[in-house]
């Protein structure tokens, strides 16, 4: 699928935070292929007149984001439930965008609302989720390799049980993720990790199984099967 | 034949510890002790200490500290003083490994391109090689280990580039060690650094 991202350079944004999702999404799906292109781009079409000119400049940021569509070089930070100037039928053209998004991918995910899923920050995190799982399955089996791996599922589980991203915990397993995959790159030898006392990582990992359990999103580690 | 020049590098000293919060780094008292000229703490992330007029730069992260000296000198030459400094002003450290990794370039008498002398030194049957690849071998590189997984030496062997004479080495001692004690930590440092020179005298003799 081609999306037609010069009709972005057309686009108006009244709002900065949808101009940033509109070009976070317009990369995602330039460096992807998906079907029904007929469809999205139809989508597209309610938005015009609504947002802002975008430049061109702005969407090819640099060429590294678009070959690399899981590193973010945008801000997609803006308050995503404050679109008080966009126009009811940009608001439906945008969930609209989000729907077609899910059935694409055909990834089971919890009903978000409406702007929740347009944080494409939190399939970035999912998709670095799965790296790091994937990076420290190649260590020998040990109580830190297995303890760490199993964290990481239990965010990925969160996540998937989320409906708003703008949730504290999101941020708390950003960091989270952030430092287990910061480790795996400062320890390379496998006899050295097993040996590590990483009771300050399971520490801050403990934080989001506190808050992931008293919100009812999932119970402790300890009593789930991953 | 013999070594017609050598150019000594890097020398890196690193230790992985058991996870050290960096808001334990009293870095003022870093910059008061005047061993660095640059003293940066990165956003909680990593601290940074760079004395450029001598050469040395030290990063240290949550398990990972590794200290640069990028001068010239013969490794054997090399003062670890300052790293030594660094040390006493860190928070105590629970070391679980150390490693020190010694770079250098030689280049061959004889006009000698490297990647071929390295393809025909330490490649096992390039013909027979060649012959299943369908093209010629134009050079090589090779990485050796030898000791125990927790205690060894890993020497890298490779052209510079692949139509130089310049041979690159890397010879890396890594040692897994429990060291919760400062003053061992020091004399260990002491003596691994210098178990890297003598086996980067016995390569250079043995090898080439």
């Amino acid at each position: 699928m081609n999306l037609d991202v010069s009709r972005a350079t057309s686009i108006k944004s009244e709002d900065e935070s949808s101009r940033s999702l509109y070009i976070g999404i317009a990369k995602k799906w330039k460096s992807q292929s998906y079907q029904g292109d007929n469809i999205l781009n139809q989508a597209i079409c309610p938005i015009e007149g609504y947002i802002n000119n975008l430049s061109l400049d702005s969407i090819y940021e640099d060429n590294q984001s678009l070959e690399h569509p899981f590193e973010c070089h945008f801000n997609s930070t803006g308050c995503l439930t404050k679109p008080t100037n966009i126009n009811m039928s940009a608001i439906l053209a945008i969930g609209f965008l989000s729907g077609i998004d899910r059935i694409m991918q055909e990834k089971h995910r919890a009903a978000p609302q409406f702007f929740g899923v347009l944080d494409p920050s939190i399939y970035i995190l999912k998709a670095g989720i799965e790296n790091a799982i994937n990076s420290y399955e190649l260590l020998p089996v040990s109580y830190n390799q297995v303890m760490i791996r199993g964290t990481l599922r239990y965010c990925a589980r969160i996540l998937d049980k989320i409906d708003d991203f703008s949730d504290s915990i999101v941020d708390k397993i950003k960091r989270y993720v952030f430092l287990v995959e910061s480790l795996r790159r400062q320890v390379e030898s496998s006899t050295t990790f097993a040996q590590l006392d990483l009771t300050y990582i399971e520490n801050k990992f403990e934080f989001i199984e506190e808050e992931a359990s008293d919100r009812g999103y999932l119970p402790k580690l300890e009593n789930l099967t991953l | 034949m013999g070594i017609e020049a050598e150019k000594h590098r890097k020398a890196i000293i690193v230790c992985i510890f058991d996870p050290l919060p960096l808001d334990k780094v009293r870095v003022d008292q870093i910059r008061q002790e005047n061993l660095f000229e640059v003293v940066a703490s990165l956003e909680g992330n990593a601290i940074f200490l760079a004395s450029p007029s001598k050469n040395i730069e030290i990063s240290v992260q949550l398990t990972r500290l590794e200290y640069i000296d990028a001068n010239d000198a013969p490794f054997d030459k090399r003062n670890i003083e300052i790293y030594e400094k660094a040390l006493k002003v860190l928070p105590p450290l629970r070391i679980k490994a150390m490693g020190v990794n010694l770079n250098y370039a030689l280049t061959l008498e004889g006009n000698i391109i490297a990647a071929e002398y390295i393809r025909d030194k330490f490649l096992k049957e390039n013909e027979a090689l060649q012959d299943k690849i369908g093209s010629p071998i134009i050079g090589s590189s090779t990485r050796i280990f030898y000791g125990e997984p927790t205690d060894h030496f890993d020497i890298r062997i490779y052209p510079l580039d692949l139509i130089s004479k310049e041979i690159g080495i890397t010879i890396h001692k890594h040692k897994d060690k429990d060291i919760a004690n400062q003053d061992l930590l020091i004399k260990e440092t002491h003596e691994t650094f210098y178990k890297s020179c003598e086996e980067y005298f016995k390569l250079k003799n043995k090898l080439f």
